[in-house]
């Protein structure tokens, strides 16, 4: 059964083990222990290579305390469809318990998902294995040193669409991972945010019971590659929930349903908090912005039936 | 040709220490390269960076494993790495560290000539946040006559917008005038540490596997740390989220809902002090309490 989570019966085991290697502030980090503890222990990780694998696996040492494989980069939904594949065949056959749970967990970053591993995914979804596919979005290839990836905002400066005198960061805009993830017609897809920790582990403990693929889409914060100080990660987090940058929602077998913030506050106020990702936006830019998340906000209400 | 090693942690700028020197040796008509050591670093872990400065044209292109000169940015690190490896024993150490001599001999095995300076005091005092390369260079040039105090200065002036290159500036003189240096002591070889052995691919299991889960907590991050968060249990409230909110599970809390601080894994990232409601949680500057 689904849990719901608090303060008091959140789960007090470590199963993303202290000594890892995310840099000072890392809430992707912090994203996956909270994740991990919804998770709890029965269940096999695969995870591509990217921040969270090279943090976690220092060889010979790991901070998993669940089993665990590194994919390549491209191929993470593919290697959870094939271990998800192998155990019921293995269930089946009588190697392994038919009523031991084992839960498939696939996770990778951003790039690792709205780029490369794109495609595998989109396999797996439409073969409709049962898994959950973690997304964590820290919004650019942070691991190789902060290159755009599709789910990259507009603005962002990163080491490829740097900031200067001829260009003002990001041109294009974050592609819509999880609405993609809906039309693949999945029975669980949502949004989920560290920032908001009870809410991104009741998702997740919700995504461990569907029958099927399962999809969460995980905002990230990222001192390093965002240049902030890291102690602020997790507000800039709730800010990219509270301006409608990153809203928190969920469609279960094709019902939306979203947090909706009463009064949404001005982008400009999560775009201009200490990230020097976004130092460099005009007046014009913010409002460019400011226009497509009101207009991106809008429609998702209606999706979730809220006029 | 001299060959110089850093030794930082991620976010301190043994790159940029490194970089300066080598722009400023070009400039002045010498040979130069610097190149960072490329693993997965992560602010506030251990981190590498080479040097080579000659007269005559350059032509090795590799890490420096034999150096002259070892810069050590943050002297935490003597006491997990090896830093002195390969030092030539008439070479020289440099070292930002409030230690004393004899602890720096204990702990680096190194008999040779040690310059050692208080960079992060002067950091501190001259920029404002706890980044020592600037101080560090002042404290080489002092030490190794490597380049002209001024070279350096003219590099930060094209680095840095006229403020900071200022701020600089000072943080480099005053590093300059307040370095220590000890003359070469004979100690005994006992101090010695032994590098540690690195692992190669022929001691790995087939497919990598690794067999220990949750073999990270060997990994003391607590010393990545530049502030720490200090406790004031009578403002705690015991609502835990400085314990939901800590990336590195470094927060437990206690039966009678306090909470521990484990500062072996701490980072001091300082979202536990910003998260809490109650004010109960102030960062200090520095790794240990005072
Ligand atoms: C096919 C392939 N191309 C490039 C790389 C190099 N590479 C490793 S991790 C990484 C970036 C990963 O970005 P993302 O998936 O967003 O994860 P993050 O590092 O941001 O957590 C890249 C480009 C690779 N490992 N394999
Ligand atoms: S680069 Fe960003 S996501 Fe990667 S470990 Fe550092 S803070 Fe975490
Ligand atoms: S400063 Fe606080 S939140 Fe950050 S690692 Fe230390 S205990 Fe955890
Ligand atoms: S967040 Fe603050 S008030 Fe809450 S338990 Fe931690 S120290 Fe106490
Ligand atoms: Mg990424």
């Amino acid at each position: 059964m689904a849990q719901k989570y608090n303060i008091k019966n959140m789960p007090r085991e470590e199963f993303f083990a202290s000594g890892h290697r995310g840099c000072v502030g890392c809430c992707l980090a912090l994203a996956v222990r909270l994740a991990a503890k919804a998770l709890g222990p029965d269940i096999i990780v695969v995870n591509a290579t990217g921040c969270l694998e090279i943090i976690s696996s220092a060889y010979p040492e790991t901070a998993w305390e669940v089993p665990w494989i590194h994919t390549l980069f491209e191929n993470t939904a593919a290697v959870a469809s094939g271990v998800e594949a192998a155990y019921k065949v293995m269930k089946r056959k009588g190697y392994f318990p038919a009523d031991r749970p084992v839960k498939i967990v696939a996770m990778a970053g951003d790039g690792g998902t709205a780029d490369i591993g794109f495609q595998a995914l989109s396999g797996a979804l439409e073969r409709g294995h049962e898994f959950v596919y973690i997304c964590y979005d820290n919004e650019a290839y942070m691991n190789t040193g902060v290159q755009r990836s599709g789910a990259t905002p507009y603005g962002a400066s990163t080491t490829t669409s740097p900031a200067g005198k001829a260009s003002s960061g990001q041109k294009t805009w974050k592609k819509n991972m999880p609405l993609i993830a809906v039309a693949h017609n999945i029975p669980y897809v949502a949004t989920a945010n560290p920032s908001y920790p009870f809410d991104l582990m009741n998702k997740v403990s919700k995504a461990k019971d569907v029958k099927g693929p399962a999809y969460i889409h995980v905002f990230a914060g990222c001192p390093t590659g965002w240049r902030s100080p890291s102690d602020t990660p997790v507000e800039l987090g709730k800010l990219a929930t509270q301006t409608g940058v990153f809203p928190l929602y969920e469609v279960e077998n094709g019902k939306w349903t979203m947090k909706v913030e009463s009064q949404l506050k001005p982008v400009k106020e999560y775009l201009t908090a200490s990230q020097g990702r976004y130092k460099h936006l005009s007046e014009e830019t913010i409002n460019i912005i400011q226009d497509r998340v009101t207009r991106e906000y809008a429609e998702l209400k209606s999706r979730c039936g809220i006029v | 040709m001299q060959e110089i090693r850093f030794h930082g942690r991620g976010g301190q700028g043994a790159v940029t220490s490194a970089e300066v020197i080598a722009e400023a040796a070009i400039e002045l008509g010498l040979w130069a390269q610097s190149m960072p050591s490329f693993g997965p670093e992560r602010r506030g872990a251990p981190v590498l960076a080479y040097l080579r400065v000659s007269k005559e044209p350059i032509r090795i292109r590799a890490e420096v494993a034999k150096p002259d000169i070892v810069v050590v940015l943050d002297d935490s690190l003597i006491f997990t790495i090896d830093v002195a490896s390969g030092l030539k024993a008439d070479g020289l150490l440099v070292i930002n560290s409030t230690q004393s001599e004899d602890i720096i001999r204990k702990e680096t095995g190194f008999g040779g000539k040690i310059a050692r300076i208080e960079a992060l005091k002067i950091a501190m005092e001259c920029l404002g946040v706890p980044i020592t390369n600037t101080t560090m260079i002042g404290a080489l040039i002092k030490a190794s006559g490597i380049i002209p105090l001024e070279a350096a200065q003219k590099q930060l002036s094209h680095r840095f917008n006229p403020k900071l290159a200022e701020k600089n500036a000072t943080a480099l003189k005053k590093a300059f005038e307040s370095t220590t240096i000890y003359a070469p002591k004979k100690i005994s070889a006992a101090g010695k540490k032994a590098a540690a052995k690195k692992a190669t691919w022929r001691d790995i299991l087939p497919g990598a596997l690794v067999e220990n889960p949750g073999g990270s907590k060997a990994n003391l991050t607590g010393d990545w740390r530049s502030q720490m968060p200090v406790y004031d249990k009578e403002k705690c409230s015991k609502c835990g989220l400085c314990y939901v909110f800590c990336p590195d599970a470094a927060i437990t809390i206690r039966d009678d809902k306090y909470v521990d601080f484990n500062y072996d894994y701490c980072k001091g990232c300082g979202i536990c002090a910003m998260e809490c409601p109650a004010d109960a949680i102030a960062m200090e500057a520095g790794k240990k309490k005072k």
